[in-house]
């Protein structure tokens, strides 16, 4: 979903964009300058890992289309939605200055599609999804939604990113990347079930949920003398 | 000295998607694919970096390029991730007098 320099010929889409980028990238850093603590910057680093070697490995989805983890809706369940940001975003700024995948000019729309449509807003459905259901199953079920909707979202994001430089209508880009990304949406979901599955059973309390056998343990201890 | 947890974990994610990564789908992905079908154009751009598309420029040897494309961002990635968060967390330190001793300027 890497945008190129030259696909979004307007300049005043991606300055646009740009700007949004780097104002909601600036808030992240001021927010985390106040919040994050020492402890907590190792499990950054691993996610920043973990989100670059996932988006390599492309597999196929579909006749002639492949896609690849984007693992935004990932860093922000186990980081919280800024950290998750400021992850996302060195992510992709090295993949633009080191390997030339994503247009430089290019930086802000791609961190807005890749970036911020996951650790935002598929956050939030994540979040929303765990209101309604409690504990493990609202953590997955929250996952699975969550990350099948960053990636449609990007998908659309990108067909109006297309349509704002006037060269094509709204609809027909949008509606194709939508289309072919649902499939690649299942994958991510797939992806980060499994990776949340795992945390779930080696570290719950990344995810906020008490570790297994935690209650029962609780419930001896009260009817303890 | 102990190895932190966390250099094993990247250390890991660099083995296996270096291993992983020169069998990665080459198949365009979606908005590539996209791009072809309704041809959509797009203006040519030179954008110089050091490891473009992922390969190592003067290695032969495909897979060991990819490797080794693969492996400096992964590194590259989990550093400067590391870095940013180290000089962030410092920053609570000297301005949360609560749980730190603030720092006077003398």
């Amino acid at each position: 979903m890497h945008i190129p320099d030259g696909l979004i010929n307007d300049p005043r889409v991606w300055l646009a964009a740009d700007v949004v980028a780097a104002g909601t990238v600036a808030y992240a850093v001021r927010r985390e300058s106040r919040a994050l603590k020492p402890e907590e910057v190792p499990l950054m680093g691993v996610m920043a890992a973990f989100v670059f070697a996932g988006q390599m490995l492309n597999v196929p989805v579909a006749a002639g289309v492949s896609g690849h983890l984007l693992g935004a809706l990932l860093a922000a369940a186990l980081l919280g939605p800024w950290r998750a940001t400021i992850v996302m975003t060195v992510v992709i700024t090295v993949q633009c200055l080191l390997h030339a995948d994503g247009g430089f000019a290019a930086l802000g729309l791609n961190v807005i599609n890749m970036g911020l449509a996951g650790t935002l807003v598929g956050w939030l459905i994540y979040r929303g999804v765990r209101a309604v259901i409690a504990g493990r199953a609202g953590v997955l079920l929250g996952g699975a939604i969550g990350a099948w909707a960053s990636v449609v979202l990007g998908a659309l994001l990108v067909g109006v990113e297309i349509g704002l430089t006037g060269q094509t209508d709204f609809v027909t880009p949008a509606k194709a990347l939508v289309i072919v990304h649902v499939p690649i949406g299942l994958l991510e979901a797939g992806i980060t079930v499994g990776a949340l599955a795992v945390v779930l059973r080696a570290r719950p309390d990344l995810l906020g949920c008490a570790p297994r056998g935690a209650v029962e343990a609780v419930s001896t201890a009260e009817a303890a003398p | 000295m102990r190895i932190p947890w966390w250099a094993w974990a990247i250390a890991g994610v660099v083995l296996v998607g270096g291993l992983l990564s020169p069998f990665a789908s080459s198949l365009p992905d979606g908005l590539e694919s996209v791009i072809h079908r309704q041809q959509i154009p797009v203006a040519e751009t030179q954008q110089p970096s050091p490891l473009p598309d992922y390969q190592a420029p003067g290695v032969r040897n495909e897979r060991a390029s990819v490797f080794i494309a693969t492996a400096v961002g992964v590194i590259a990635v989990a550093l400067l991730t590391l870095a940013i968060g180290r000089l962030l967390s410092r920053s609570r330190r000297r301005g949360d007098p609560e749980t730190h001793e603030p720092v006077r300027p003398s």
